[in-house]
């Protein structure tokens, strides 16, 4: 009776997993056919990035400075 | 005093069934070899996987207890009222943009200023915050508009014309809570202290899903967070509440565009630059979750290749150079939770599946979600006892474990791969409801 129930459980748990992977490849794929078709959309209308680069402001960066403690 | 009981009844609650789970798992795992017919060596895999959860799982939630006695000691206020800058980037946030603004302003502290930089919006965006700016001083409130660039950028030109000694960097679809600043800038008391991360909460819990993120925000990442900030090394400051310290930004370049985790790697930059990062769980900041599955994948998918991109970024720091042996500690716990973790679920999903279609139905299967579904329920019941959240929220831990877990990490492990083979990436922004 016992071995049943851990059966049973481990069937429904089973099959939810099985559900979530298939579910969130699906997702996935279906993620990156958007992607896909948004990138060649942008590819046409994006603007300049000379243009954008204008715009950024420049930070001084240094390399990692020394520890400061 | 009566809180207090509270969490000392939970913790006691939540260790006794845990003791109790743990001693009937034991025994359980003890009968393996009779009764068990998965393969010998997925069984060792599952227990190896299943002990390192537990032992990961209990060691953070301890930390995070620690923060939080320490969190009572530590000031309210701020001894000085330094001068802070909040600046909200903002593109397409036309349904949003208002109330964010609104709640900015009505900030209990005493010395701000409030920068929206518009995006290069196509919608009403613009519009809307230049009609609220109408109703303020430009020393109150200012509105700037460029053209679109990415948040990264529009940060960083927020931060250049910024006139405060702190910086507050939000998103424009949060909305802050009054005392978020007070709290937050409490602690600059301290020279070292760079940055501190704030407390995020999902605002729509309106559906099941909402109200999974709002389980995963508190007892994800806000324990996380919590106890990273015991050691005053937080890994991830959350973009709708990161306080800097000006200087601090400067010194590390501010925003960089070349991951789309462009928190992560200033927060990563910060640490390994040997600035403290401190948490504050009471400056808090309510934010939109994405509503549906199409956006979960679309915020998940850049949350993976990002956190991706900042280890791969300062990956030099893995074996040296860090500035402190605390700080080396914190990035390995850091790469080994954001990427150990996922692949441990997904490959123990994996052999249970394997198991499944050999023909065998363990004892262990139901054990293990059971003893992790448990463990969650211990640790909301904590976070939901120390930060006086919804009680419902204890519910959803059971399907938490079930779908929301394991369909996140299989999405993220997926992502790796696009980031390894370079895949192209178009910053693809989330839609709003103005539900803040």
């Amino acid at each position: 009776m016992e071995i049943e129930l851990y059966s049973l459980l481990s069937t429904v748990i089973v099959f939810v997993f099985l559900f979530t992977v298939i579910f969130a490849i699906y997702c996935y794929i279906a993620f990156r056919v958007r992607q896909r078709a948004s990138l060649r959309h942008s590819s046409i209308n994006s603007p300049a990035p000379t243009a954008l680069a204008l715009e950024e402001p420049k930070f001084f960066k240094p390399l990692y400075p020394k520890q400061l403690k | 005093m009566t809180r207090r009981l509270l969490q000392a009844l939970v913790l006691f609650v939540a260790a006794s069934v845990f003791a109790l789970v743990s001693a009937y798992w034991y025994y359980s795992v003890g009968r393996l070899d009779a009764q068990d017919a998965l393969i010998p060596i997925t069984s060792k895999i599952l227990v190896i996987f299943l002990v390192v959860l537990l032992l990961r799982y209990l060691l953070v939630a301890f930390v995070a207890v620690l923060k939080h006695v320490q969190h009572a000691s530590e000031p309210m206020a701020p001894s000085e009222y330094l001068p802070i800058s909040i600046i909200f980037p903002a593109y397409n946030e036309g349904p949003v943009v208002e109330s964010a603004i609104l709640s900015a302003m009505r900030q209990n502290y005493p010395n701000f200023e409030v920068i929206v930089v518009d995006d290069g919006s196509t919608d009403d965006t613009y519009e809307k915050a230049t009609r609220i700016a109408a109703n303020f001083g430009p020393n109150q409130l200012r509105v700037i508009t460029k053209p679109n660039g990415g948040k990264a950028s529009a940060l960083n030109t927020g931060i250049a014309q910024a006139r405060g000694e702190l910086i507050l960097c939000t998103d424009a679809d949060s909305r802050l809570d009054e005392n978020a600043l007070m709290r937050a800038a409490a602690h600059f008391y301290d020279p070292y202290v760079g940055a501190v991360a704030g407390n995020v909460k999902v605002a729509n819990r309106l559906n099941h899903l909402t109200r999974l993120q709002a389980l995963e925000y508190l007892e994800g990442l806000n324990l996380i967070r919590s106890a990273q900030g015991y050691f005053n090394r937080v890994t991830v400051i959350p973009g709708p509440l990161g306080l800097f310290r000006k200087e601090a930004l400067l010194e590390v370049g501010a925003y960089e565009m070349d991951t789309f985790a462009e928190d992560c790697d200033l927060s990563l930059r910060l640490l390994l630059s040997g600035w403290d990062v401190k948490y504050e769980s009471d400056a808090i900041v309510w934010t939109e979750a994405p509503e549906s599955l199409s956006a979960l994948v679309l915020q998940r998918y850049r949350w993976g290749r990002g956190v991706l991109q900042a280890i791969i970024k300062n990956r030099r720091f893995l074996f040296g150079g860090c500035p402190t042996a605390g700080t080396w500690l914190m990035f390995w716990f850091f790469v080994l939770d954001g990427i150990a973790l996922p692949a441990m679920n997904v490959i123990s999903i994996a052999c249970f599946l394997f198991a499944a279609a050999g023909g065998s139905m363990s004892v262990l299967i139901p054990l293990w979600w059971a003893q992790l579904t448990l463990l969650d329920v211990m640790i909301a019941m904590l976070c939901i006892a120390a930060e006086g959240e919804q009680l419902s929220l204890i519910l959803t831990a059971v399907s938490y474990r079930l779908f929301f877990i394991p369909f996140v990490d299989v999405l993220r492990c997926l992502t790796w791969f696009d980031e390894l083979y370079d895949v192209k990436m178009k910053w693809m922004r989330l839609e709003r409801f103005g539900r803040i």
